[in-house]
């Protein structure tokens, strides 16, 4: 019966390390992994990923394609995302930091080649019952896409393929003229 | 004594055998068969589905961003249309006649661990067509004329078909995906 009862005990240990495995180690090790590669991209700046890291983290894509990132941080207040977008397929996805999808848009969806987004903190339990309505006075809300994030940091990525490197010159270009600061209060 | 040590190898065992078991599971769990009777299988992203954490662990893990289900959907096949592994050594003939995406690539990878520094990869926007509109993409070690991807690693290869999602009311699993014939080996 002893005996039976450390099996029980065994396999109990073996589900929480198999849950405990899928829900931190991956995040973990993505994030590592990004610190490491994109160790000399600032926080809270727009940037055009450098071909090798982009070669690392996205193998799938052509070395073509054009990816910007803005690695953004919420623990000081929210960010203010000013894109520009050439005329042509993008996607932009927003991560938390370890890697879970919390928004997108597409140039379908914004119908724009230009795009503000605020990136602030989802508001805690006790911001909620003393809620104001602070957005009616937030001129980056009023005017473009808000997300809020439960974590403070994350990353906005966005996509834009591309065939050749003269076009990709072109849309780095573009895309190089976006911006990712600390949105102003 | 004996006691003792059997209680600390069940508890090893535990520990263990939970942690392996998230890997194991990872691969099985994440990716569904995409279509009956095909070797493609779909890796299903999609948030609250009880397949993603797998899903998303599984790139996560390989230090890749998991791309947002609601814009990409990913296909992965290492098997050719008669059930056997596809091999490096081997020639393969891809063909597709029309797959309903603005844009898409098809990349070639170890089986094992994906390389990413190293990944050979095609898309819709380099592919050259053939008059009513099919494609051929020969996956060889030796140039072949036409779309052609050379396999960077030596043994067992898998494809990577990343479609892009645009938004049409289209299911992922209603794709017609690409069959692949062994040419020689």
């Amino acid at each position: 019966m002893r005996d039976f009862y450390w099996v029980v005990v065994a396999v109990v240990l073996a589900v929480v390390v198999h849950i405990v495995t899928l829900i931190f180690a991956p995040g973990y090790v993505f994030e590592n992994n990004l610190n490491r590669l994109a160790a000399n991209i600032p926080i809270n700046q727009f940037f055009v990923l450098p071909r090798e890291a982009q070669r690392k983290i996205f193998p799938e894509y052509p070395q073509d394609a054009i990816f910007g990132i803005c690695r953004f941080d919420l623990t000081v207040g929210p960010v203010e995302l000013k894109a520009s977008l050439p005329d042509t397929l993008w996607t932009l996805t927003v991560y938390s930091k370890s890697g879970k999808t919390l928004y997108t848009v597409t140039d379908q969806q914004a119908g724009s080649d230009t795009l503000n987004l605020k990136l602030a903190m989802a508001p805690g339990l006790l911001d909620i019952f003393s809620a104001k309505g602070e957005d009616d006075d937030d001129p980056v809300a009023s005017s473009g896409w808000k997300v809020l994030s439960s974590d403070e940091r994350g990353f906005a990525l966005f996509w834009v393929p591309s065939y050749d490197q003269a076009m990709r010159a072109n849309l780095s270009e573009t895309l190089a003229k976006s911006s990712c600061n600390r949105a102003s209060s | 004594m004996p006691r003792a040590t059997a209680k600390i190898f069940l508890l090893l065992c535990g520990l263990f055998g939970g942690w392996a078991s998230a890997l194991y599971f990872v691969d099985d769990l994440g990716s569904a068969a995409a279509s009956p009777n095909g070797n493609w299988r779909i890796w299903n992203l999609g948030a609250g589905t009880s397949s993603n954490p797998y899903a998303v662990a599984h790139f996560l893990l390989a230090g890749q961003v998991p791309p947002a289900q609601s814009l990409f959907w990913i296909y992965t096949s290492g098997r050719d249309d008669d059930g056997n592994r596809l091999r490096s050594e081997c020639v393969y003939m891809v063909s597709t006649k029309n797959l309903p995406s603005r844009w898409w690539s098809l990349s070639v990878e170890p089986s094992d661990i994906p390389d990413a520094t190293s990944t050979p990869v095609i898309s819709s926007d380099q592919i050259v067509r053939g008059v009513d509109g099919s494609m051929i993409i020969a996956i060889a070690r030796h140039p072949i004329p036409g779309n052609w991807v050379r396999p960077a690693h030596d043994g067992d290869i898998q494809l990577q078909l990343l479609v892009s999602n645009d938004g049409s009311s289209q299911e992922a699993s209603s794709v017609v995906l690409p069959s692949v014939q062994r040419v020689g080996c």
